[in-house]
């Protein structure tokens, strides 16, 4: 047994890396390590018909190498140990320092303070490269250290085996002949590490069931009509990768977390997002709308007290303590989220949701107000604003579906004209503030 | 007139807040270190703006930057299985010119502390009250350049030999913004 995440640094971003170089295996674990709280020890159980990559993982996790391999994510800065400067690159180097060999791997997965980091494709081009793909890339060197198979030019297998994970997620393959790179973005080919509907998935038992493809539907209707709405997802993807992989993999452990987060909070987010997306792109179709409550209400559990499942969703969303009488469910949810309150897309693309979703039904109060008062919270005003025609047309577009109710247009107007002062112009243009009006 | 490069000034520049959602990412600030370079030369130069690797003293308030090739600091008992080292970002510096290269540098240093276990074990001391610069930066009269293929060896072996590096302490002389 030989890989290590190290306490020291991000262990929960190299556990959501190490998921996703796994596939979505829900075989891979960790466990503490006796006297050594500086790290947890990866455990893996392979399951059959995983990929090359979860191959290599699941051959460095269970293979006792003698030499340890410990993983640290830094937010760039200098790795302490080297002394270099990690922003937009991952180290790999055998450190003897302490007397006993350990293999290091050091990564910055701030992807250069978040401006990304790019490779070369065979024709130069700038290539995207995220942070999974990274750590595979150092782990390739870290295996071939830890066999001793080390290449006089040890770059061109690293690239090869980071190729090999490229082709798994769709993302541009990497020139092995050349080991540039640096800070900036790059083209990802239309593949991505971070759409994976973790959490669903393993609730549904697979990547391709119907409620996530449901899921996915609705989130590629809505979301990725416009650049704009593609960057709020983005960003919402990059937070649930924050503490979603960890969960995912202990669900696919035990079917009990399984199942109560599958009828607690899946169901009902999944008919959540069903709604908004009528009230977005179809508002003026009652008969569709009046469907979506409907199944809503038949996504709720029968048979849960939903007062205290909504005292309990308030508390997380507050980073308060749960009420006394919360069921071990949430105080697990708790432990697991505790990130997800401070980050302001997870909380609202998914806390604030199951909050009203679980109060409204406890209080029967109405959830077509609830959802259009939720599509109003959208936290757009801190994206970068478009520019030129994508701005006017972006503005044409949220005027006409999710904010087509003048009420809700303007109260997300205040917030765009206070953060985006410079599309004064276009806001007016299309009703989101009125001149002369109480902005 | 001197036919090479010469550090003139330099400033610091508060750095940017963070946002609670890049805080939440643990994305650290950045201070920004305004490196003023004059060539005085008759040719046009080309200097290195990346920075490579920084060290802080906070007992002296010495901040150490290289804007040059830092292999010479990695300490004894690390052995490197990849560190394939990048093309540097460079700038051109034409003749009689002064360019002024922005570098953001992190608002804390992680410094390395006896170790208790397998994980790393240091400490993060602010970059604050920053009483002298010393800064390293590496040029040459041509740009270097990547030759696909090359080995590791090879492009260290250019890097250290590339062009010639300028070192100076500077205090810094202003503070904007």
């Amino acid at each position: 047994m030989t890989l290590f995440i190290d306490q020291s640094g991000d262990s929960s971003a190299v556990f959501g890396d190490l998921y996703s170089i796994s596939r979505q295996d829900g075989g891979l674990g960790d466990s503490n390590v006796a006297g050594d709280p500086t790290v947890i020890q990866v455990t893996y159980i392979e399951t059959a018909g995983q990929p090359a990559t979860a191959d290599r993982l699941n051959t460095l996790v269970n293979t006792d190498f003698g030499t340890p391999i410990v993983l640290t994510a830094l937010p760039g800065g200098i790795d302490p140990y080297s002394g270099l400067d990690v922003t937009g690159n991952g180290f790999t180097y055998i450190d003897s320092t302490s007397g006993a060999d350990v293999i290091r791997i050091v990564y910055d997965d701030s992807q250069c303070v978040g401006s990304g980091i790019f490779m070369f494709d065979v024709d130069g081009n700038h290539i995207s490269t995220p942070n999974p793909v990274i750590l595979y890339h150092e782990l390739s060197h870290a295996f071939r250290a830890a066999t001793g198979t080390t290449q006089p030019n040890d770059e061109i297998p690293a690239e090869t085996d980071e190729n090999v994970m490229r082709s798994e997620l769709g993302l541009c393959l990497r020139d092995v002949n050349n080991h540039d790179g640096g800070c900036g973005s790059g083209d990802s080919c239309g593949g991505t590490t971070n759409n994976g509907c973790f959490i669903v998935s393993a609730a549904t038992g697979s990547r391709e069931s119907a409620v996530v493809l449901r899921l996915k539907l609705q989130r590629d209707r809505i979301f990725r009509a416009t650049d704009l709405g593609s960057r709020l997802m983005d960003a919402i993807y990059r937070d649930y990768y924050r503490f979603s992989p960890r969960i995912a993999a202990e669900m696919q452990k035990d079917p009990v977390i399984r199942d109560v987060v599958l009828s607690i909070a899946v169901r009902p987010l999944v008919a959540w997002y069903t709604l908004a997306n009528v009230l977005a792109l179809t508002p003026a179709d009652d008969a569709a709308a009046v469907e979506a409550v409907a199944g809503v209400w038949a996504a709720v559990p029968s048979g849960i007290e939903a007062q205290e499942v909504a005292a309990a969703l308030r508390s997380i969303q507050a980073s308060e303590p749960l009420p006394a009488d919360a069921s071990l469910i949430f105080v697990y949810l708790a432990e697991r989220i505790q990130q997800a309150p401070r980050m302001p897309f997870a909380s609202w693309a998914i806390l604030e949701p199951l909050v009203r979703v679980w109060t409204t039904y406890a209080s029967g109060s109405d959830v077509l107000e609830a959802v259009q008062a939720w599509l109003v919270a959208a936290p757009l005003e801190t994206l970068e604003p478009p520019a030129g025609q994508e701005l006017e047309d972006e503005l044409a577009f949220l005027a006409s579906g999710p904010f087509a109710p003048l009420n809700a247009r303007q109260q997300v107007g205040r917030r765009l004209l206070a953060a985006w002062p410079e599309t004064q112009i276009a806001l007016v243009r299309h009703g989101f503030v009125v001149v002369g009006g109480d902005q | 007139m001197s036919n090479g490069l010469r550090l003139a000034n330099v400033a610091v520049r508060p750095p940017t807040p963070v946002t609670e959602e890049e805080a939440a990412h643990h994305v650290q600030e950045r201070q920004h270190v305004d490196i003023a370079v004059e060539n005085s030369g008759a040719n046009p130069l080309h200097a290195w703006s990346g920075m490579r690797a920084f060290a802080f003293d906070s007992s002296t308030g010495e901040l150490e930057i290289y804007l040059a090739d830092p292999s010479a600091i990695v300490p004894p008992g690390i052995e490197f299985v990849s560190d394939y080292p990048r093309v540097p970002p460079q700038v051109v510096i034409a003749a009689g010119a002064t360019v002024t290269i922005d570098v953001p540098v992190p608002t804390v240093m992680r410094r390395r502390v006896p170790s208790q276990g397998l994980g790393m074990s240091f400490v993060e001391e602010p970059i604050e009250n920053i009483q002298q610069i010393r800064i390293h930066l590496q040029y040459a009269d041509v740009p270097f350049q990547a030759i696909v293929g090359e080995s590791l060896e090879e492009r260290r072996s250019r890097l250290q030999s590339h062009g010639q590096v300028v070192e100076a302490v500077l205090t810094p002389t202003s503070s904007k913004e």
